[in-house]
């Protein structure tokens, strides 16, 4: 069969011919699925949402809280016209990458609970955080950080570690810890509290992780 | 600090390809010897930096801001293939020594997925150096995209060494050329796995 | 004699091969992995669980038959000097689709896989095939022969990812078969290359003629 030959001209018309048809395939799939990624992305938050908070109604009230230069989402929920609890997104470098948390508070400030929405913990080691019925998480569920000090036992804190999984476990309690002060920012108590909450972390990192 | 972090973090404890099983297809066809492993890895330093450095700012000022993204996979492989070409033609002008000892990699650069991989992770992924998860700029991009090929590098050259020493000893027969190469590389990354949780 | 039988062999396949035929040739006697040693990267990197593994390999096998097949049927009119950058064009185009439709409809699995997907762009297998197979042979062939390849390929991640799941989780397809954890180290990287290097000499011992 009779090849095309190299001129320059048959080059450019042909590479270009199929950058145009596969730029204008991808444009018409793009916008065929685009809304639907968009859906599944904001199914994922409204059930990590749902699942982290006591029964609500309605939507949740999404806002934007500032607090030292980073933006928090945190989630309003209603029901009978008075708040029941904010959902607050917060993110910490765990062991092998960013933990991403939804962390639910009720009106009194207790934590309600905790999920997971991303993480690349080690498997069968940090990635316990993501569990159901680990305890890891479930330690946190009903606790007021203003009481339950929101630390590894390791660094004089109330929260039991996964064993060989230090690190994980600082990240994710640093996040519960974050939320809870976009928690306090977004509720509008008292700021007191929440520059406690802040106090710095002894021993950073560490590298004591038995991994 | 940050930068010091990073190099730690690609070259150590992520090795691109220790531990995130990129450019495994040069690891293993390029590592019979050290030099060839040198040259090799100098060239993929050399590729990675640049393309990371033009896909980045494609990412930010093209694709983004005219809602494009979806074309990034498209436009990345094209600039990386572009420029291992350009490379190729301008080394061979200035640099004919050079070009001899590189210039049989370099085709096989465009095809090593360390080094789209790469430049798909700085625009894709969120890093946690320091302890807290951001987006890299430009030029964390950049050392990130050097460090991780000296990560590679140092993988490849290591390993390197380790084969010419098997080429002499007497592996059972099912086990010769990749097989006993794989099992090589299974015990490198598990002593690389000691540097995990430094960073 | 048996030299004869092979050379008729050979010569055989060169000549023209039954669709089936092709297919099954990807399986076992050019499998991908274990036989031509192509696109480790994702076959080391996402075969932490069975299904991770055969997910991997679904997704790399669409890919490969849909670029062989437009890449069979276009070649002719792609002048030489640009045939690579062209049919990189063409892969990409369908990796992207593939990403976006996972994206849309599987996105638990697309974020396991993660970068993995992009890169089947740069899966030697797939570029190796629009070059030695597709672009010289007709339409149906080059789909078969994808099929074939891509069949192969997923079986493969299939089983090192079921062995690894076994081993690293005790989990099979993730059904937990006892108590208690496995021995991570499989899950975990040194694992991969583990298991693959001892599959490996476990398929040239099976395979070769003694």
């Amino acid at each position: 069969m009779a090849k095309m030959e190299s001129t320059l001209k048959n080059m450019l018309i042909s590479l270009g011919g199929i950058a145009l048809v596969c730029a204008l395939l991808l444009a018409v799939v793009n916008a065929l699925t685009e809304k639907k990624i968009a859906r599944v992305q904001s199914e994922k938050t409204a059930r990590a949402i749902a699942q982290v908070l006591p029964a609500f109604e309605g939507a949740p009230i999404d806002t934007v809280v500032l607090l030292d230069g980073t933006e928090y989402n945190v989630h309003k929920a209603m029901a009978g016209g008075s708040t029941v609890g904010y959902a607050v997104e917060s993110v910490t470098a765990g062991f092998g990458g960013p933990i991403n948390l939804m962390v639910g508070f009720n009106a009194a400030g207790d934590i309600c609970s905790t999920a997971v929405i991303s993480h690349s913990e080690t498997p069968g080691l940090g990635a316990k955080i993501t569990e159901g019925e680990s305890h890891f998480r479930t330690q946190f569920d009903g606790r007021n950080p203003a009481e339950y000090r929101l630390k590894v036992t390791k660094d004089g804190g109330d929260v039991d570690a996964i064993t060989a999984s230090t690190i994980t476990s600082r990240a994710f309690t640093a996040a519960v810890e974050k939320a809870y002060n976009v928690y306090l920012a977004a509720s509008g108590s008292n700021t007191d509290a929440a520059s406690s909450a802040t106090a710095p972390q002894d021993g950073e990192g560490g590298s004591d992780e038995a991994n | 600090m940050t930068i010091l972090l990073i190099l730690v973090s690609a070259i150590f404890v992520n090795n691109i390809v220790l531990s995130q099983f990129l450019g495994i297809c040069p690891f293993l066809g390029v590592s019979k010897q050290v030099n060839t492993a040198v040259g090799m890895s100098l060239a993929v330093t050399f590729v990675m930096a640049l393309s990371t450095c033009v896909t980045w700012l494609l990412q930010y000022y093209v694709l983004m801001p005219l809602n494009m993204v979806y074309m990034q996979t498209v436009t990345f492989i094209l600039v990386i293939a572009g420029l291992v070409q350009m490379v190729e033609i301008i080394l061979k002008k200035i640099s004919p020594a050079l070009y001899q000892s590189l210039g049989i990699f370099l085709p096989l650069i465009t095809t090593n997925c360390a080094v789209l991989g790469v430049a798909l992770m700085v625009v894709q992924k969120q890093f946690t150096f320091g302890g807290e998860a951001k987006m890299l700029n430009l030029g964390e991009s950049v050392v990130f995209a050097i460090a991780s090929a000296i990560g590679f590098g140092l993988a490849i050259t290591l390993f390197a060494a380790i084969r010419e020493q098997l080429e002499t000893s007497n592996v059972p027969k099912p086990f010769k050329g990749i097989p006993i190469a794989l099992i090589t590389a299974g015990i490198m990354a598990l002593a690389f796995m000691g540097f995990s949780g430094m960073v | 004699m048996q030299r004869a039988q092979q050379l008729r062999r050979r010569t055989a396949k060169e000549d023209r091969m039954k669709p089936i035929d092709l297919i099954k040739k990807g399986i076992i006697k050019d499998n991908p992995t274990f036989v031509l040693v192509l696109g480790m990267c994702p076959t080391l990197g996402t075969t932490t669980s069975a299904l991770n593994g055969m997910g991997m390999g679904l997704a790399t096998l669409v890919v490969l038959t849909l670029s062989n097949i437009v890449i069979s049927a276009v070649a002719r009119f792609i002048p030489d000097k640009v045939r690579i950058p062209s049919y990189i064009v063409i892969i990409s185009a369908f990796v992207t689709i593939i990403q976006l439709l996972m994206q849309a409809y599987l996105p638990s699995l697309y974020e396991t896989l993660g970068l993995f997907i992009p890169l089947i762009v740069v899966n030697c297998i797939v570029l190796g095939r629009a070059e030695a197979f597709a672009n010289k042979n007709t339409v149906l062939d080059s789909a078969c022969d994808g099929l074939g390849i891509g069949l192969g390929f997923t079986l493969s991640l299939m089983v090192i990812g079921l062995i690894r799941e076994l081993l690293g989780s005790g989990t099979l397809f993730g059904l937990p078969l006892w108590h208690g954890d496995g021995i991570l180290v499989f899950v975990l990287a040194p694992g991969a290359f583990l298991v693959l290097g001892l599959l490996m000499a476990l398929f040239n011992k099976l395979t070769r003629r003694a």
